[in-house]
């Protein structure tokens, strides 16, 4: 695309840009770092996690801030404003990412001292590696105006779902098994439930890349995929069948 | 964000909605236009909606004012400036050699860039134009004179001095007044040539507010330089360069998201 | 650095050893030229200012209620006014106007509406430019081969149809230039609305350029008033009443100064000065009046 005829527009646009990558580069890292925390239940590593948050918070605000100033400095049209408006939105959803990435990191440090089978865990890690992912490609997707990819990040957020799902039942059994694991799968029911949402933020994302490259909404288009049933999900108690 | 149940996004656009399924008061054919040897328009086929606004945009030079001086055939003062092609008004090619000219004139109003009182009063320039044909008694004339000011926002303004010079006037209520003057003649359709560029931001929305009622009964063509003004204002947008229409659609789409890299280049300031 | 320098305004700019930007030998040119002409303005002034004294101080001497009852006395009578030659040149400057304006005003309006940039309004453009710059002289010669000659008689209508031939021009061009100021968007609205031609000129460029146009006739008027040669050889000149119908010579002004002030008679010659101020004084009213009918305008 060619250059704006006043160059500063085009600085302030890339500035936005500029911002949100370094955004998504701290989520991102907070997010592994969660995960990480989670399977080692290193509380350093996590009381880190949740100091990175505040980092996040200030970039957001300024995005919010830039962008609102832009449009009522620049006016801007077609293209311009979809990218403005994207900045907001995307800001907006990474720093609930981060958030989210912090609650994680709070319930590592209330569950450090537990020593549980490793076995209970494996399926969050699993979950949060799958999410990591999603994260990633969702950013990248962005960075690179990358439709395709913004669509298939779009519509892995099923299996993610789906893993949920199982995941909620899974837990509920260890609890079942041996009430000793309540309070340890409680807080990874919540754990769980974080990195969840943090997928939906990340579909979220793909969702307005898809309006900043094709001004379209990608809602009027098709169906959310929507796979969380845990909402409903029960476990019946062993031997009451 | 979802909208409540049973409102549209379209209707969430409210008045700045286009409506495609509007009859279409002016066709243009195949217009092709000359200044002397220079090729100023080139096949520009187009049509305009009933009671629309639509906004002619594009770079200085592009051939908007040139399609909108089509129209009513005002280019003919000049000798050396000829269109060739068809502007079909209700089926009627204005083009045609036995058109009466001064008839159409009354039938397509204009409004200018600069605001073009006449050296007259007020009074004499809001009637200047039902005088030409319409022979009325006197307080016919009175009471036509006050529904035009009064369709223009300007009565209210001007009521106690009627028998002053509209010179007098500030630039927007001299523009208000060439409205007036325009709507006077009860035409079909209104064609505006950046009637707000020489005014300053509160005259230029009192006349973007006054466009937007009298498109409840008239069908209007404004060309603007300014972007943010046909965005505001008009329903459908066309955006021309080098003599060519290169994109026509509905505002909120031209705005949006344009069809055409030039149409979204020039919106977003890029052009070179 | 000094006062004339903007640039020392610039607090930045206060330290004292900086360099004048403007080299020393332009501010020279530049104050030279300021010199020369300030006193080449003066010099002008002074020679006018002393013409006007001269006249004011001669001209004041004459005037006195006889001036304007009594016609021109005869050789060696004493006494006398000029009242008859003043009268023969309102006559005769009305006439002129009379005719002047209607075909002036027309022919200014067929060049800047109709005519344009036609071949026809260039030759004609070119011709009256000339006409405007031809020698008053010549014009009362060619009136003379016109009409005194075949008529037999000087008279006061060939005196007013050279002096309309003087004032056409002048007010076909200043019609023509005013019309032109008129903006063509002002044309265009009158079109725009269905109005023809001839109504947008009717009421709308005509009443833009009024003040414009009115000017020139009374710059036109101005200038006739004062013109001696045509009417040396049209109207000539006559020492008592003239015929109403204007046949025979028809004193005027401006040819009576010049006899008078050429006799040896000293009241003749106190008449001259007398009527030399006279229009002098109705010249610049004249002038006066065509300034105010613009500044009334422009204000409007």
């Amino acid at each position: 695309m060619p250059d704006h005829i006043v160059k500063s527009y085009d600085t302030d646009l890339e500035n936005l840009r500029r911002s949100i990558s370094e955004m998504g580069g701290i989520a991102e890292k907070m997010m592994t770092e969660a995960g990480e925390a989670l399977v080692r239940r290193d509380s350093p590593l996590a009381q880190a996690v949740i100091a990175a948050d505040t980092r996040l918070d200030t970039l957001q605000r300024e995005i919010e801030e830039r962008a609102i100033l832009l449009i009522a400095r620049r006016q801007p049209l077609a293209i311009d404003l979809r990218e403005t408006v994207t900045a907001i939105r995307v800001s907006n959803d990474i720093e609930r990412i981060g958030d989210l990435a912090k609650n994680v990191a709070k319930r590592v440090v209330a569950i450090a001292d537990q020593i549980q089978p490793q076995k209970i865990v494996i399926g969050v890690q699993h979950m949060s590696d799958l999410v990591q992912e999603q994260l990633k490609d969702v950013l990248d997707a962005y960075a690179s105006r990358d439709i395709k990819a913004a669509l298939d990040v779009w519509e892995r957020d099923d299996a993610i779902d789906a893993l949920y799902n199982s995941l909620f039942r899974e837990l509920l059994t260890y609890m079942m098994e041996d009430p000793r694991n309540i309070s340890f799968c409680t807080h990874l029911l919540f754990v769980a439930k974080n990195i969840e949402r943090i997928g939906d933020h990340t579909t979220n994302i793909a969702e307005t890349i898809h309006y900043l490259v094709t001004g379209e909404n990608l809602l009027a288009e098709r169906e959310r995929p929507k796979n969380d049933a845990s909402n409903y999900a029960t476990v019946d108690m062993p031997g009451a069948a | 964000m979802n909208a409540a149940p049973g409102i549209t996004s379209a209707q969430l656009t409210g008045r700045h909605k286009a409506d495609e399924t509007s009859p279409i008061r002016i066709a243009v054919k195949d217009l092709n236009f000359y200044y002397g040897s220079f090729h100023g328009l080139k096949s520009v086929n187009l049509n305009f909606h009933d009671r629309q606004v639509t906004a002619l945009i594009g770079p200085s030079g592009c051939g908007k004012s040139t399609l909108l001086r089509t129209f009513n055939r005002i280019y003919s003062l000049y000798p050396d400036q000829r269109a060739e092609g068809e502007i079909l008004l209700d089926g009627q090619n204005v083009l045609d050699s036995n058109v009466d000219l001064n008839e159409l004139r009354s039938r397509i109003g204009m409004v200018f860039q600069k605001p073009t009182p006449f050296p007259m009063s007020i009074y004499d320039n809001v009637a200047f134009g039902l005088r030409l044909y319409e022979k009325l008694p006197k307080a016919d004339l009175d009471v036509r004179v006050e529904e035009s000011l009064r369709k223009a926002a300007l009565w209210d303004e001007v009521k106690d001095k009627l028998k002053q010079s509209g010179m007098g006037l500030s630039g927007g209520q001299q523009q208000r007044l060439c409205i007036a003057r325009t709507v006077a003649q009860r035409p079909e359709v209104i064609l505006f040539d950046e009637p707000t560029s020489a005014l300053d931001p509160i005259s230029t929305g009192r006349i973007e507010e006054l466009i937007e009622q009298l498109r409840s009964e008239f069908t209007i063509v404004i060309v603007t330089h300014n972007m943010q003004q046909a965005a505001r204002i008009s329903q459908f947008t066309a955006f021309m360069y080098l003599g060519e229409l290169v994109e026509f659609g509905p505002t909120t789409r031209i705005f949006m998201n344009p069809e055409k890299r030039q149409t979204q280049d020039y919106i977003t300031g890029r052009f070179g | 650095m000094d006062a004339a320098n903007p640039l020392s305004a610039n607090p930045l700019s206060a330290t004292p050893a900086r360099i004048s930007r403007v080299r020393s030998g332009r501010r020279i040119a530049d104050r030279t030229l300021i010199l020369a002409s300030t006193i080449a303005t003066l010099v002008g002034i002074v020679v006018l200012g002393s013409i006007l004294f001269m006249l004011v101080v001669e001209g004041i001497k004459g005037f006195s209620p006889m001036l304007f009852t009594e016609p021109t006395p005869g050789p060696g009578s004493e006494g006398g006014g000029i009242a008859n030659a003043i009268l023969g040149s309102l006559v005769m400057t009305v006439l002129a106007i009379l005719v002047a304006t209607p075909v002036g005003v027309m022919a200014g309006t067929f060049l800047a509406e109709y005519g344009r940039n036609s071949k026809l309004a260039d030759v004609i453009r070119f011709l009256n430019d000339i006409l405007l710059s031809a020698p008053s002289i010549l014009i009362g010669l060619f009136v003379y081969t016109l009409m005194v000659r075949p008529m037999g008689s000087y008279s006061g209508w060939a005196g007013a149809v050279a002096l309309a031939i003087i004032a056409t021009p002048v007010i076909v061009r200043t019609t023509e230039d005013m019309l032109r100021l008129v903006p063509s968007t002002l044309r265009e609205a009158g079109a725009a609305l269905g109005a023809p031609p001839s109504i947008v000129i009717k009421s709308i460029t005509w009443r833009g350029a009024s003040a414009g146009i009115v000017t020139g006739i009374i710059l036109a008027l101005a200038r006739i008033a004062g013109e001696t040669a045509p009417l040396l050889f049209t109207a000539l000149n006559n020492n008592s009443w003239f015929s109403p119908n204007l046949m025979g010579g028809v004193p005027n002004l401006p040819v009576m100064i010049y006899q008078f002030a050429l006799s040896p008679y000293q009241n003749w010659q106190q008449l001259a000065w007398a009527g030399a101020l006279l229009i002098t004084v109705t010249i610049l009213a004249l002038s006066i009046v065509a300034r105010f009918v613009i500044k009334t305008e422009r204000s409007r």
